[in-house]
């Protein structure tokens, strides 16, 4: 495995670890699949909206 | 000063109890929760990208055939990507090599127009401020 490659995972890593610190700071539980699918639907209706701009 | 000095030592210890909370809560999750958590934060990067450009967009007008044609395109197929980890469509490792370079690219296209990072960074702000009021709400309800 390159330096770099390592350093890519390294980077990663810290990059999931803080993104579930940010959403655990501020839920403080595991997401369900209803709220992941609430996401989905919330986000398709802003690109639909913005499709007919 | 001596006051000064108490608070601080109170905010390291919070800040320090914090992290072996949430360092047990993620040591006893199964990478399948882990998969929920990422993927939700994605989700609400992608949120926090689409506001902040069509807030842009809104200003900019010239720029709306390429965010038609090249940006919500990739939002959607990324937004479909991370809806079908639910449906069992992908695995959490396929979602996150899948996605991550869709909301990456979003944010690069939209970037180098102009659309300032702290845009981004202010409306994920938001939606998780709102989250949080959303579920302190829920609680007063309980």
């Amino acid at each position: 495995m390159t330096p770099q490659a390592i350093a890519a995972i390294a980077q990663l890593t810290a990059q999931v670890i803080q993104m579930a610190m940010t959403y655990y700071a501020t839920q403080g539980k595991i997401p369900t699949l209803d709220e992941i699918n609430a996401n989905y639907v919330e986000i398709q209706a802003m690109i639909e909206a913005e499709k007919v701009k | 000063m001596k006051r000064l000095s108490i608070v601080m030592a109170l905010m390291v210890m919070l800040s320090l109890w914090g992290c072996a909370t949430f360092q047990d809560i993620w040591s006893k999750a199964s990478s399948e929760e882990k998969a929920r958590i990422i993927i939700y934060d994605l989700q609400i990067t992608l949120k926090g990208t689409i506001q902040a450009g069509a807030a842009y967009v809104n200003l900019h007008p010239e720029k709306r055939i390429d965010w038609k044609a090249k940006v919500l395109p990739v939002a959607e197929l990324a937004n479909k990507t991370l809806r079908d980890y639910g449906t069992g469509g992908y695995t959490y490792d396929q979602i996150t090599t899948k996605v991550a370079p869709m909301v990456a690219e979003i944010t690069s296209i939209t970037l180098a127009w102009g659309v300032a990072k702290e845009d981004i960074e202010v409306n994920k702000i938001e939606l998780w401020k709102k989250l949080k009021e959303k579920k302190a709400a829920k609680e007063v309800l309980k």
